[in-house]
């Protein structure tokens, strides 16, 4: 449990939490239909700061999304005395993509061109924070899973304080990709209505500072507890049922907090298969009773951010006792049966349960509250490696031993699925990245897992360039606008933590799934990321550790299987 | 019609990675999706990119191909009657 003790909302809206909730009860949208919005033919409906804004807040040297990132969390230092420049701060992002349409003005090797974890770097420097910036890649529930792992390193005494940042920009890159997935609706979505047609997307910074509790309460709101997981059902649809999002709500519903509870504040994107998912959920978890209420239709889908932007505003709205209705709802079109919060609703409760999902099959759910509840006490792990293995170009090693190969570089990833996997998967479908990180829990995974329950097994992947073989081949299907064909297949492989997902489905992984970035490998982060983590959820198995790859000839999987006694 | 089928099958292959399948090992009126083979949605919008990049078709959404996408056969008539390039 950690207080919330500054918060931070930059989008089209706002620049500060205030004006932000301030227009979206006023009712408020950014959303408008865009002519030919960043190079994308045709008309798309988004919620995109107007280019004087823009001008506004970009700086010199510094990309769109970490202009956006600093100028969030800075507001949201102000308010706050908490010591950033200590040790004992760290400094958290959550993104999907970190504003990687960059890379197409960046030649190769430039020493100007940053993955999400470098733009972290540079990011953490400028606001001087000094320990090294983690960024959570988690797709949609990116700012969800990182207000969850700051919450866990707080709760295990390793840090005092956490500045947790979700960000994601409107890029042509991320247009083009949704273009592909014909996920998005053409005009303001409708999250839950009959009449929905998918989503709009929209760019946003949303920061959160937490501390540990100190008994100086003013009227706080306090981060309870949170759970993910893997519905290891498909890659980029949720499973009808709900099944993911139910476990994760029911894992860390207690009957008092239940009790407690105002509102959901759901994802709904509006998409035809998220909403109803999230229906049947809600509907399952007990708690169609009580109002679920979704903000999609102000800022659009924010990816990283909409996991820390929804529930601030949520926060705001019960600090008045109200709860705000769903704009663009209209007409009940989901068969779960809950209470779509459909005109300002009055309340005189104070906590509420955020829910998202996103692709990779990820599902979790965040509780807040302004009463506290019980702190959590770090439990030591004892635990046993059942596994190990490490591929490089030319090498593999299984438990110390090499293994003996035929061929090298990328062929040597194909013979080692061919050999030991072949399992039919979607695996020639992958890029380099994903492949390997496939093939090594493949072989780390393969009669090891026993008779252990599916949500019982974690995966921790931790990287430095992920995706970005895949993110320069999608950049490269829609370089102009005559030869403008983005793969879907090329761009679900641009998120680097769908992989997880296709782990997920071939090993029935059913718990925590977490893809973190970082500006170079250090693996005393990696084991006190995954011990904090373990420590709070209490698998049985786990699997973690690094891959990478940075090019067709130079890659590392490293990874181990740990029984937790 | 069978260069065509064949042409269709070969972009089939290319474009979903289909690994050591040859166009004769595709049946022309096998189901594609689910047995057959075996492909899944977001194979479905890759059909839709390979019709608008290679035929200059444009289909709006995976539920207007689910007739279209039945079989090679079927994609190789829809794609001879509406055909712009």
């Amino acid at each position: 449990m950690t207080k919330i003790v500054a918060t931070n909302i930059t989008s089209p809206l706002g620049l500060t939490t205030e004006e932000n909730y301030a227009a979206v009860k006023r009712g408020e949208t950014c959303l408008k239909s865009v002519e030919g919005c960043l190079g994308v033919p045709g008309c798309v409906c988004v919620g995109i700061f107007p280019d004087e804004q823009r001008r506004a807040l970009k700086l010199d040297g510094y990309s769109w999304y970490e202009s956006l990132v600093i100028h969030s969390v800075k507001e949201a230092l102000s308010h706050t005395a908490v010591d950033y420049a200590s040790p004992r701060t760290i400094f958290i992002l959550g993104t999907s993509t970190a504003g990687i349409d960059e890379l197409g003005d960046v030649p190769e090797k430039d020493g100007d061109f940053r993955s999400p974890g470098l733009a972290a770097k540079k990011v953490a420097d400028r606001l001087g924070i000094v320990t090294v910036p983690i960024t959570v890649s988690n797709a949609c529930i990116s700012g969800g899973t990182a207000q969850l792992l700051a919450d866990r390193l707080i709760s295990s005494g390793l840090y005092d304080v956490a500045v947790v940042c979700g960000a994601d920009v409107l890029s042509a890159f991320v247009l083009a990709g949704f273009n592909a997935f014909k996920a998005m609706s053409p005009t303001e979505c409708k999250p839950f209505d009959i009449e929905r047609m998918g989503l709009n997307i929209g760019e946003c910074a949303a920061t959160v500072v937490l501390t540990k509790n100190d008994d100086n309460n003013k009227g706080d709101w306090f981060i309870i507890d949170g759970c993910l997981n893997n519905d290891a059902y498909h890659v980029s649809a949720p499973i009808p049922s709900g099944d993911g999002v139910y476990r994760t709500i029911t894992n860390i519903l207690t009957p008092e907090l239940k009790e407690s509870l105002a509102c959901v504040t759901a994802h709904g994107t509006a998409t035809m298969f998220n909403d109803q998912m999230e229906s049947k959920a809600i509907e399952n978890a007990g708690l169609g009773d009580i109002y679920t209420t979704a903000y999609k239709s102000h800022f659009g889908h924010t990816f990283g951010a909409s996991g820390i932007v929804e529930p601030i505003i949520t926060m705001c709205s019960l600090d008045e006792g109200i709860i705000l209705p769903v704009r663009g709802f209209d007409e009940i079109g989901v068969s779960g049966r809950i209470k779509i919060c459909n005109s300002i609703e009055s309340t005189d409760k104070s906590a509420f349960i955020k829910i998202q999902s996103g692709f990779g099959g990820c599902n979790g759910s965040v509780i807040y509250s302004k009463n506290h509840g019980p702190i959590k006490t770090p439990v030591l792990l004892d635990y046993k490696t059942l596994n190990e293995i490490r591929i490089t170009p030319d090498k593999v090693m299984f438990n110390h031993k090499s293994l003996s190969v035929k061929s090298s570089g990328p062929d040597l990833i194909t013979e080692l699925y061919k050999s030991f996997l072949s399992d039919g998967s979607r695996f020639y479908k992958m890029d380099l990245y994903s492949r390997l990180a496939y093939v090594a829990t493949g072989l780390l995974c393969k009669d090891a897992i026993g008779d252990c329950s599916p949500e019982d097994i974690s995966l921790f992947v931790f990287t430095q360039n992920g995706s970005i073989l895949a993110d320069r081949k999608h950049l490269s299907t829609f370089c102009t606008p005559e030869e403008y064909y983005p793969s879907p297949a090329i761009m679900i492989n641009t998120l680097p933590n769908v992989v997880l997902g296709e782990i997920a489905v071939k090993n029935r992984i059913k718990g925590e799934t977490t893809l973190i970035i970082l500006p170079y490998r250090d693996d005393s982060i990696i084991d006190m990321v995954v011990k904090a983590s373990v420590s709070d959820s209490r698998p049985s198995l786990v699997i973690y550790g690094w891959v990478d790859c940075d090019a067709e000839d130079s890659f590392d999987a490293d990874l181990k299987m740990l029984r937790i006694k | 019609m069978e260069e065509l089928i064949n042409t269709i099958k070969q972009q089939i292959i290319d474009a979903l990675n289909l690994e050591e399948m040859t166009p004769d090992q595709i049946d022309n009126d096998a189901p594609l999706f689910g047995e057959g083979l075996g492909l899944d949605s977001i194979d479905a919008l890759e059909l839709i990119v390979i019709l608008d990049k290679c035929y200059g078709i444009k289909l709006k959404s995976p539920a207007e191909g689910k007739e279209v996408f039945k079989s090679v056969n079927c994609i190789a008539d829809y794609v001879q009657k509406n055909r712009t390039k």
